[in-house]
């Protein structure tokens, strides 16, 4: 049947075996990601050490105290501890810890120099598989622990570009320029009261906000949802004021809530702020952190979406069953998050995939440039902002290179798949 | 259709003046001191120290640095427009600080210049026990708790035996403190301001520049040259280089876009699909670097030339126009190359969405029904129609002709805008940004504009009139 | 330079320093003896660098760049030998007299030196250079400082040619500092002679009013404007070279002047041996590589360390190139906030067991071969060991963790609640030693080393965040003193050492260039006495009882002495490798494949 296009679209595979080889690897790079700390790690994930045991892989502590002796989690040399029994993570190397040993981009293939810290030698299992970089950070575990950020980075980043784009989108579509009614009144005092409302939440609280992006991207992010709460608390205010205020005769006359243009011209204006560049100009003011990244990048990805969204809803909300929905007395809210959006959010998917993959990219031109990210994480970006300075290092270069567009082209083929898929429904 | 053209061009303006303003904000607003760009580094040679300050504020009141930003300014009945401006970013805050704290401006902006003044006079009058009160009052200056700062009072008092500038800073704490008008940090105030930065920046300061409005984007804060004269000779490479990835991109995408529609499923199809996904991942700054080691390589490939728009002397004398536009050819091979491959299976696939629907549509069956050729059906009918979508991806491309790529210009040591605006943040360049981010905005509005427009007027089926619900 | 007056009753003659030998200050590269037939014959140097200056004015502008494009381009009053880094007559005839109280200096012009136009250099020339840089609406905030101690120039009567320049106070770059700026041609600049009607006095007593002075304002807004600083019609002055071409971020392209007033001049300052030095922009190390390896650049000194080395080991390479690692005066640190105000940012630094333990937890064996590849060589102290009042009995501090920990238990930092992160109880709340490390994104070499140091120091309890930031914001914060410890680099010179700009606490106080905060009255008193001391054995023990008194105060820590890459191509002979930036002269390349030695004239 028809999709957002009027013809059908082809794909090689048949999309629903798409789908699935898709959703096993993802499935896979998920398992990575979430489980990295305990799949790589110079901690072990078990110790046993004169009768007591402990989990240090799994522990946020740094010191365990054996009798009166004091063994530091972070820094003992676990791959020449002498103890009862030991278990190791799949690779037994953290991503950002240098092995002195073996700096200078030591190959894959290359013989490491199997020393501990105080320069015994090590068992053959402790070697670099896939190599080092030039401080001697092991390269597997640095893909592995990179599958975390990129992956979370660009999932988090299109769940809040989806969640804003869908909405405004679904509304801007449905309702047009003059679906939605008001009265003069509430109109007027909405005004007011959202710019009291910002003034409120965002003025009045200039002191706290700017103390809490000092602290922590988390911090921010708490005591900017405080700032709206307080902002639409008042416009609310505003407008049930307002309601109270359209009894009288002429500020009842309704009028119409220029909805679809309103959300036409930001998204407009949105798309022609340069994404890379404004994030590197706010990366020069604040702290870079990813949730600050997320923050921008799902700030400024959810045109798109909206866009497809707007259109499918106009597309809609021509069909019978939009008409029938309306007929029966149902809300418009109600319309068109159940009833329409289903149909409607085939493309919006596909918008998503590319968007993360889009989101893995921008974060590995970003650490590229070194701007934005914080410093001491490694990321398949960091990792390939290496390996150009050092061409003869190709592990460097080709796995992360390989990591990235593993998962860019899982997402991308996901995503034409659900295309085919929904809209061939 | 003209009133839908016109009305979209109505809106042009002032969608413009929002985008012209919004980069403006960012950038006024953003911390960090140009002039600090200005002043000695830290590591040229051996300077008396002190100057700096009196050149910092020199610069700062001669860029016009601590005006309001806006016309119109809302902001608590505490804080009028000019607070805290000519004093170092820490003193700045220790202010706005205090004035969270006790809301009224005048007191704390008096106890703030008793402050300094104090300070000052500490470390240039030797009394005993000035280094010590000195360094209190430094500290002082940086306290905007109300509180911690009573504390470190009774501290200066205890140094300070003379009372002689104790007393002073003791009555103006007292004033800030005792005549504190918190609730004045709750009323909202809409103040006016008709000189402002933004004003300055539209209009010209009446000495130097002469505003947006008259053609002049100001005068770059780091090298004094007009921005326009700069941003024309790095647009000149950004705009060459953006065209001919256009005309690589359609070159290459529309044929194999067709190839892959006319024969679905076939192993063309596949093979392509595949290849162009792959293109898609890969980073561009790795590709750059992999062409670059490969084909500019003497050990390797040595077909291209590895950096720059020319040799590195230039081009012989009395080379003409022809000479050296086919001279710098050889250049931009890798640059564009770099800039096409990653839009080539977006563009692709779209074309062969595109074709493939045509080729179902009822026409084009009843043209076969006639016993048109294949071919003839193909280039006379179909193709005609199914350009349509990539006519308006044309649009979208536009602004990549001003925001270039640093990373390829970076890599390929290119002269274009890309380098020219990552610097210019770098450097907060001020007038640049502003300058670039407009004209992005410009290019972009009119792509979009151009888009629409070409798109309802190539398609009679779309109509741009308002749909009313019933 | 060193500058050698004695400071006593007669008037003033050179005096002899101590002895050092000749070869110590510079590196003179072989000659090739055999040329093969693939080298290029033309008498051009092409040299690499990784940015342009934005602009060549010969006084606004700072950066380094600009300066060695002057170099060849402009003359000044004295100039340096670089063999022997003392400072010799340049413009002057020979080097000034000084009076007895070090304030009057006096002058005298040469004869030969001639403008583009034809006209001769003249006292007017000089006195319109100190107006137009005093000038407060001239746009040279970063030179402002170097004239501020010149308080008049006074002519001869009797003597055109001669001139005293009339300090405020003694110091000891009272006369150095007139090789840094170039002397600018009055007529060409000021033709109507505005600034005749200004003294220095003027300028240095002026207020905010002056820009109303309208003659004035006009002329500072045309000297100000773009083309006197990127357009070669406008780049005027007396060295050998002048700006043929400048392509906007692509290359520089100097040509040697036709009938100059230096021709067959054998000073290191005035040869032109090369008929054309072309400066090129290539910001890649990839593809500085590539273009090396193609014989298309012949000289830089902009490379990474670690392309000199894979460069070096090509035997096709060193076939073509000479590639050396030299000397030079600049020197990294890890520099502490000692004076933190203690709510931004916390007092973690302000003891002096706590600044050396961190001292101890640097790993520089792991910096030395891994980041420095076992070339640069440890700093001890705020002075280049190539400086002759280096202080010779302060020896590195090495790296020691168990001896660090006994510092930090002792100064009351104590891991209390077992998280690996020390803490101290601070008026009442307990601190925890984190804190931000702080260094420039530019290029990778400071990552590398903060990752380094923030291991080293993670090993003692001390959790660092890396955190880069761009140049402006960086030294922004530094100045404001908002950071707690950062990553920098400080390029010092041969002239001797003034340390008012780093130590000295106004400094500080004026948010200059001492980032950490060190000093008291005692320190600022010393350096008083250095900055004033002309006599140089006097000089050097005060430097070397100062150099000892940073030492230990351990203010920040000293890291390495940065080393130059050096690349030239075999076939320009007569090659040296200075101390002093920029490392090389290439007006003195010398073309070794051509039949003759280039004394062509280049067609205009």
């Amino acid at each position: 049947m028809k999709g957002i296009l009027p013809f059908r679209p082809f794909t090689p595979l048949r999309p629903v075996r798409v789908i699935r080889i898709c959703r096993v690897i993802l499935v896979a790079w998920l398992t990575i990601a979430l489980l990295a700390p305990l799949i790589a790690n110079h901690k072990p994930l078990y110790v046993s050490y004169k009768g007591q045991s402990c989990y240090p892989a799994f522990s946020s502590r740094q010191v365990w105290m054996v009798g009166e002796e004091r063994i530091d989690l972070e820094h003992t040399d676990w791959k020449l501890f002498s103890c009862e029994r030991i278990l190791f993570p799949l690779v037994p190397w953290s991503p950002g810890k240098p092995d002195y040993a073996n700096a200078g981009y030591v190959s894959p293939s290359a013989p490491n120099v199997m020393k501990g810290q105080d320069g015994r030698v090590l068992p053959a299992r402790f070697r670099h598989v896939l190599g080092t970089d030039k401080l001697g950070r092991d390269t597997l575990s640095g893909l592995i622990h990179g599958a975390r950020v990129s992956l979370l980075l660009g999932i988090f980043s299109m769940l809040l570009a989806s969640l804003i784009g869908i909405t405004l989108g679904a509304t801007a579509g449905y309702f047009g320029d003059h679906g939605l009614r008001t009265r003069r009144g509430v109109f007027l005092a909405f005004i007011p009261g959202i710019v009291l409302g910002f003034f409120y939440g965002f003025q009045v609280r200039a002191g706290v906000l700017a103390e809490a992006w000092n602290a922590s991207g988390l911090h921010f992010t708490g005591q900017l949802l405080l700032s709206l709460l307080v902002c639409t608390t008042i416009a609310g205010l505003f407008t049930a004021t307002g309601r109270v205020l359209a009894r009288i005769p002429y500020f009842g006359k309704p009028v119409f809530v220029k909805l679809d243009s309103m959300v036409s011209r930001t998204v407009e204006v949105l798309i022609s702020l340069p994404r890379l560049v404004l994030i590197i100009a706010i990366a020069a003011i604040a702290k870079p952190s990813y949730v600050t990244l997320v923050l921008i990048i799902g700030l400024t990805a959810w045109t798109d979406i909206a866009r497809l969204t707007r259109a499918e809803m106009m597309r809609l909300r021509q069909m019978p069953f939009i008409d029938s929905a309306r007929a029966m007395g149902l809300s418009s809210f109600r319309i068109i998050f159940r009833h329409a959006l289903p149909n409607g959010i085939a493309p919006a998917l596909v918008a998503i995939a590319f968007g993360v993959s889009s989101a893995v990219l921008a974060e590995s031109a970003l650490s590229f440039l070194g701007a934005g990210v914080p410093q001491d994480v490694v990321t398949w970006g960091s990792m390939l902002a290496q390996g150009r300075e050092h061409f003869q290092a190709w592990w460097l270069v080709l796995l992360p290179g390989a990591a990235i567009f593993s998962v860019v082209v899982l997402f991308n083929m996901l995503g034409e798949a659900l295309r085919v898929r929904l809209s061939g429904r | 259709m003209l009133k839908y053209i016109a009305r979209r061009i109505l809106f042009f303006i002032p969608a413009l003046f929002v985008i012209s303003l919004l980069a403006f904000v960012i950038n006024a607003l953003a911390p960090g001191d140009p002039t600090e760009r200005l002043l000695p580094e830290a590591g040229a040679q051996a300077g008396a120290p002190g100057e700096v300050s009196k050149q910092r504020a020199y610069w700062r009141q001669k860029l016009g640095l601590d005006l309001p930003v806006f016309y119109v300014s809302l902001n608590t009945l505490s804080r009028p427009a000019g607070f805290g401006a000519g004093q170092p970013p820490y003193r700045r805050q220790t202010a706005e600080r205090l004035l969270r704290a006790c809301g009224n401006d005048e007191a704390v902006t008096r106890y703030m210049n008793t402050l300094y003044a104090a300070e000052q006079a500490c470390r240039t009058h030797a009394f005993p026990g000035a280094h010590a009160m000195a360094q209190l009052l430094y500290d002082l200056g940086h306290t905007g708790d109300p509180l911690h700062a009573s504390g470190m009072l009774d501290e200066l008092e205890r140094l300070d035996r003379g009372q002689v500038v104790y007393g002073r800073i003791k009555t103006s704490f007292d004033a800030m403190e005792g005549g504190a008008t918190r609730w004045k940090n709750y009323i909202p105030a809409l103040r006016l301001h008709p000189d402002n930065r933004y004003h300055r920046w539209l209009f010209g300061d009446g000495k130097t520049s002469r505003g947006i409005v008259r053609g002049d984007f100001g005068v770059s804060y780091t090298t004094r040259e007009p921005i326009g004269d700069i941003i024309g000779k790095r647009m000149y490479w950004s705009v060459m280089l953006a065209l001919l990835a256009i005309a690589l991109a359609y070159l290459v995408s529309i044929p194999v876009g067709i190839r892959a529609a006319v024969r679905p499923r076939s192993r063309f199809d596949r093979a392509s699909s595949v290849t162009l996904f792959f293109l898609y991942a890969l980073p561009v700054f790795w590709v750059a670097t992999l062409l670059l080691m490969t084909f500019a390589n003497p050990e390797v490939l040595h077909l291209l030339p590895a950096s720059g728009v020319a040799p590195p002397q230039g081009f012989p004398e009395g080379t003409g126009f022809w000479g050296r536009l086919l001279g710098t050819l050889p250049y931009l091979v890798l640059p564009v190359v770099c800039y096409t491959y990653g839009s080539l299976a977006f563009l692709a696939r779209t074309m062969r969405g595109s074709m493939a629907g045509v080729l179902q549509s009822d026409y084009i069956r009843t043209a076969r029904a006639k016993g048109l050729s294949e071919n003839r059906i193909l280039y006379r009918h179909a193709l005609r129609n199914a350009l349509l979508p990539m006519i308006t991806m044309f649009a979208n491309v536009f602004p990549l002709a001003i925001s270039g790529s640093v990373i390829v210009e970076t890599i390929f040591s290119i002269p274009g805008m890309g380098l020219e605006t990552y610097q210019a943040i770098l450097n907060l360049d001020y007038p640049m940004i502003s300058a670039v981010f407009t004209l992005t905005g410009v290019l972009t509005l009119t792509g979009y504009l151009l888009a629409d427009v070409l798109y309802a007027a190539a398609d009679p089926r779309i109509t741009l009139k308002p749909e009313r619900l019933s | 330079m060193i500058f050698l007056v004695a400071a006593c009753k007669s008037p003033l003659t050179r005096q002899e320093a101590v002895n050092i030998p000749q070869e110590n200050r510079f590196v003179a590269l072989p000659d090739t003896d055999s040329i093969p037939a693939d080298w290029s014959g033309e008498n051009t140097v092409v040299y690499q660098w990784i940015a342009e200056p934005r602009m060549l004015h010969p006084t606004n502008g700072i950066s380094g760049q600009r300066q060695e494009v002057l170099l060849y381009t402009q003359m000044f009053l004295i100039a340096t030998d670089y063999r022997t880094l003392e400072p010799v007559p340049g413009l002057a005839g020979a080097m000034p007299d000084i009076s007895s109280d070090g304030l009057h200096i006096t002058f005298e012009l040469r004869d030969e030196p001639r403008w583009d136009d034809g006209s001769a250099l003249s006292f007017d020339d000089i006195r319109f250079t100190a107006l137009a840089s005093k000038c407060p609406l001239v746009d040279n905030p970063n030179a402002k400082p170097f004239w501020d101690n010149l308080g008049e120039l006074v002519p001869d009567a009797q003597n055109p040619r001669r001139f005293t320049a009339v300090m405020k106070t003694p110091y000891i770059h009272n006369v150095i500092f007139w090789s840094d700026w170039p002397v600018m041609q009055r007529t060409f600049h000021d033709p109507d002679n505005v600034l005749g009607d200004y003294t220095l006095a003027d300028f240095d007593n002026a207020a905010q009013e002056i820009g109303n002075d309208a003659p004035l304002a006009a002329w500072a807004e045309r000297f100000n404007s773009a083309p006197y600083g990127r357009d070669p019609q406008y780049l005027n002055g007396l060295g050998p070279y002048r700006v043929a071409e400048w392509e906007d971020g692509q290359r520089l392209v100097l040509e040697r002047k036709i009938n100059h007033w230096t021709a067959g001049s054998t000073a290191l300052n005035e040869a032109a041996l090369p008929d054309r030095i072309v400066f090129v922009v290539n910001r890649d190390a990839n593809s500085q590589m590539l273009e090396f390896r193609a014989q298309n650049y012949d000289a830089s000194t902009n490379i990474s360390p670690s392309t000199l080395l894979s460069l070096r080991d090509d035997p096709a390479f060193a076939r073509n190139f000479h590639g050396e690692f030299s000397d030079t005066f600049f020197y990294t640190y890890l520099a502490m906030n000692n004076r933190p105000d203690g709510q931004r940012r916390k007092a973690l630094f302000d003891d002096v067991n706590v600044r050396r333990a961190v001292a101890m937890l640097v790993p520089y064996d792991e910096l030395h071969g891994i980041v420095f590849k076992g070339i640069n060589k440890r700093m001890s102290g705020p002075v280049s060991f190539l400086k002759r009042e280096f202080n010779e009995s302060l020896t590195p501090v090495p790296t020691d963790v168990d001896g660090a920990k006994k510092l930090l238990a002792a100064a009351g930092w104590i891991d209390t609640d077992q998280d690996g992160i020390l803490e101290k109880k601070i008026s009442g709340k307990q601190v925890p030693m984190m804190f931000e490390l702080t260094y420039l994104s530019v290029q990778t070499e400071w990552k590398d080393i903060a990752t380094i140091i923030a291991d080293g120091l993670a090993k003692a309890g001390l959790k660092a965040e890396l955190r880069a930031l761009d140049y402006p914001v960086f030294i922004s914060n530094n100045r404001q003193h908002d950071f707690d410890m950062t990553l920098g680099a400080w390029g010092a010179s041969s002239a001797p050492e003034d340390f008012s700009q780093v130590w000295h606490t106004s400094a500080w106080e004026s948010n200059g260039s001492n980032f950490a905060g060190f000093g008291d009255v005692d320190g600022d008193a010393l350096i008083d006495s250095v900055k004033t001391t002309v006599e140089d054995s006097l000089r050097i023990e005060l430097s070397k009882r100062f150099q000892r008194i940073v030492y230990d105060r351990q203010p920040i820590v000293f890291l390495f002495a940065s080393v130059r890459r050096n690349i030239v191509h075999r076939r320009f002979g007569d090659v040296e490798l200075y101390y002093e930036r920029p490392g090389m002269l290439l007006n003195n390349f010398r073309l070794l494949s051509a039949g003759v030695a280039g004394t062509a004239q280049v067609s205009p």
